[in-house]
């Protein structure tokens, strides 16, 4: 190791300087900024969890919805049906022939 | 001098005092760190001032099992990187991307440039590579061991030691160099 230069010299002085005051400054200038996040703001994290319990709520709500509401829709379709056979079953034999005819190439219907 | 938990619990029970402690056992330190290693003062204000506000945006997110004092000297470290960076136009810089500092001190209101000794050795520090520059004062001036200091920087406590040794040789070359 080269000797000479001895760090006891100088020690943790340095150059560096910083105007009157900057620290309380500096803390004063954090705070305000800080002061805003969650943390800090009671009311914005009261407002946070009240918005997180309603979204759930919503989520909760829709699922229980969908789940009344299926049985519904079920039995519209097997109505929609029969009365689809109904109707057909009042047409005469040559219109229900021709419907046939029409329809059974379908390629949507049949698919 | 207040723990670390303390600050960590004040900060869960009572956001403001908590925040005052913090502030009180951390602010200067923090400062000086960063001032460190921008060289500026008004950079390093604005990096202190961001690294706080980062403290708090993201303590919620901080691990319980890493050591507190480590994980504020990383923040600090990151916005000072990414502050010369940007004065760079190079973005965030890591630490292995991140080049040596022109060894000159930049023009500032705030540097006493009549004390040469300790502007010749701030100069010689500035003149490291930055993992070496930051290795060097967080053991030489912040006096943290060689486990905290790796993980601020991100390496192995056996590597932050290489790194403080070879810095303090060629800070003693330097010197006697440029004597």
């Amino acid at each position: 190791m080269e000797k000479g230069f001895d760090f006891n010299k100088i020690g943790k002085r340095m150059p560096y300087q910083v105007p009157d005051g900057f620290f309380d400054q500096l803390e004063e200038n954090v705070w305000q900024e800080v002061k805003k996040e969650p943390v800090f703001d009671k009311g914005k994290r009261i407002r946070r969890i009240r918005m997180a319990w309603g979204s759930l709520a919503a989520l909760a709500a829709t699922v229980a919805l969908l789940l009344l509401i299926r049985p519904v829709w079920i039995p519209a379709q097997a109505d929609n049906f029969s009365a689809v056979e109904e109707a057909f079953s009042h047409l005469c034999l040559e219109d229900q022939d021709y419907l046939f005819e029409i329809y059974q190439e379908d390629v949507f219907l049949n698919e | 001098m207040v723990e670390d938990k303390e600050i960590i619990q004040a900060i869960r029970d009572n956001p403001e005092k908590g925040f005052r402690m913090l502030m009180a056992k951390y602010k200067e330190a923090i400062y000086w760190h960063i001032r460190r290693l921008v060289a500026s003062h008004d950079d390093a204000q604005d990096a202190t001032q961001e690294t706080f506000v980062r403290i708090f945006r993201s303590f919620s997110q901080r691990r319980d099992d890493s050591s507190f004092k480590a994980w504020i000297y990383r923040i600090a470290t990151n916005e000072a990187l990414r502050l010369i960076g940007s004065l760079r136009n190079e973005g965030q810089l890591s630490l292995e991307q991140a080049e040596a500092n022109i060894s000159r001190l930049p023009a500032d209101e705030y540097v006493d440039y009549s004390d040469l000794e300790s502007v010749k050795l701030q100069r010689a520090i500035r003149s490291l590579p930055t993992k070496q520059q930051l290795v060097f004062n967080l053991r030489y001036y912040d006096e943290l061991g060689y486990e905290e200091i790796a993980e601020i920087a991100a390496c192995t406590a056996q590597s932050a030691k290489a790194n403080y040794h070879i810095a303090k040789e060629k800070i003693i070359q330097y010197m006697n160099v440029n004597e």
